[in-house]
């Protein structure tokens, strides 16, 4: 699975961030990216819960 | 006079005195949602020189139509002044559209990143641990207090970059603005309020710079080729204080009076702590304080089924959107453990809550720093209990509770 965010909907919520800091990262104004590009095993379903919560549907997880 | 909720799906005025009950709002929010996205009201916006422009305004209260209005900000302007050439223009960037809107939050998401909210947890965590020092001795204290103080003392401190000492009075004063009974006396209090925000900034120009956000904007040419006059650098300190000072409060008193009234979901927090960063999510869909905020339709155009003229005002009420059945499970329940929750408590798009990480980190500490040290806190009078729900933000003004008494903090308090 991929993990994407993107960086033209990113509003600065930081859902992912606070939620799941091993998946996202974000810079100083608050910009979340992707830690990593792939999905490590077991951790499918984190990525699920911060694509649904995610204000903007900034992030998108695909095979 | 009380009016049943059929009167005011049909009549939504937010200042109506029958809000200051928490829970009939939402009960009216249900009905005006039966209707579809939008719900017309013929009564007007919670900002008074609006109405001059349109008689009525048409109420968001659907999910789908409050996420769609936010983010098309060239269909939906913050700024009325460029519909309504006769309303006095703003200048701070809440009621401004991108390019220059985003200007501006390029340089001050900086102070609200969740770095500098990191690091500004300490003080937060001494604030509280101060404010609750006042009360745990006496095992009695008005919990409201502890809640109006926190936010404040962080703001200034650590964001702004103004003396702490200052808080009280800010405090006071905005109230007045926001609360007062008539519309006159909140005017009156608006102009209290602004000229005592405007000398915390014009004594800057004599005092030693700080790392502060008004200090910045004092002096960036980021944002405009100059630098920001001193008018428009004043309406910006106005508006972050007030929205700093008033937001999260709010939503804390309704979180400590609701875990006051719901014992089984308390214990479940105080059992298990690491519940709480998902929980708060839910505390701000189900009792977020701010429930509207305006828009101007730009052209003739149609959101959820609803026709809308050029000039319409609009009123996005991210509070009913949270409700929305349509969007979310129970949504008439708090579910402290709600997986999936992609509330609007915080708005969405451009003008996404620029304080939104600092209000989860204070409502985080000012919710696990009284479950901490008053775990049994009891409201001893529900009467007195006085609930402010006609206004731009929602809250209790005062909250009786009894508890163990317990020790004060070791933490150096100031």
């Amino acid at each position: 699975l991929r993990l994407r965010v993107d960086q033209q909907k990113c509003e600065g919520h930081n859902r992912c961030y606070s939620a799941f800091p091993e998946l996202f990262d974000v810079d100083d104004e608050g910009k979340s990216s992707a830690r990593m590009e792939v999905v490590p095993a077991g951790w499918e379903e984190r990525a699920d819960r911060a694509v649904a919560n995610c204000p903007e549907h900034a992030i998108s997880v695909e095979q | 006079m009380t009016g049943s909720v059929g009167y005011h799906a049909k009549h939504f005025y937010i200042r109506h005195p029958d809000f200051n009950d928490p829970e009939l709002i939402y009960e009216v929010y249900d009905e005006m949602r039966d209707s579809g996205g939008l719900a017309y009201s013929d009564q007007p916006t919670q900002i008074p020189e609006l109405t001059k422009y349109a008689e009525g305004h048409w109420e968001a209260v659907a999910f789908d139509a409050c996420e769609e209005i936010v983010h098309d900000w060239d269909r939906f302007t913050s700024n009325a002044s460029t519909v309504h050439p006769g309303v006095t223009p703003r200048r701070s960037f809440i009621m401004l559209d991108p390019p220059l809107q985003q200007r501006y939050r390029k340089v001050v998401n900086f102070y609200f990143s969740p770095r500098r909210v990191e690091r500004a947890e300490v003080t937060a965590r001494n604030a509280a641990a101060a404010l609750l020092d006042d009360i745990v001795e006496q095992g009695e204290g008005d919990l409201a207090k502890v809640a109006w103080g926190l936010p404040g003392m962080v703001l200034f401190a650590e964001i702004l970059g103004l003396p702490v000492a200052e808080v009280p009075i800010c405090v006071q004063l905005s109230e007045r603005a926001l609360h007062s009974d008539t519309e006159e006396e909140r005017d009156l209090g608006t102009q209290k309020f602004n000229e005592h925000v405007n000398g915390l900034i014009e004594a800057k120009s004599t005092e030693p710079r700080s790392d502060g956000l008004l200090d910045m904007l004092l002096t960036t040419t980021e944002i405009k080729e100059e630098r920001l006059s001193l008018d428009e650098v004043c309406e910006h300190a106005q508006i972050l204080v007030a929205a700093g000072l008033e937001t999260t409060s709010g939503l804390l008193t309704s979180a400590y009076h609701y875990l006051a009234r719901h014992p089984v979901e308390r214990q479940r927090l105080i059992d298990d702590p690491s519940l709480i960063p998902v929980a708060l999510e839910e505390f701000f869909r189900f009792m977020g304080s701010v429930h509207g905020l305006n828009r101007v339709a730009t052209q003739d155009t149609e959101v959820g089924g609803c026709p809308l003229k050029r000039g319409d005002l609009i009123q996005v009420n991210f509070a009913a959107a949270n409700r929305d059945p349509a969007m979310f499970d129970k949504a008439d329940r708090l579910v402290l453990d709600r997986e999936r929750n992609p509330h609007l408590a915080f708005g969405a798009g451009p003008h996404r809550c620029l304080g939104s990480n600092l209000a989860r980190m204070e409502f985080r500490v000012g919710l696990e720093e009284v479950l901490r040290r008053i775990p049994d806190y009891r409201i001893t009078d529900q009467t007195k209990c006085k609930f402010v729900g006609n206004a731009i933000t929602r809250g209790f003004m005062s909250l009786p509770v009894a508890f163990t008494p317990g020790p004060r903090s070791t933490v150096a308090s100031g």
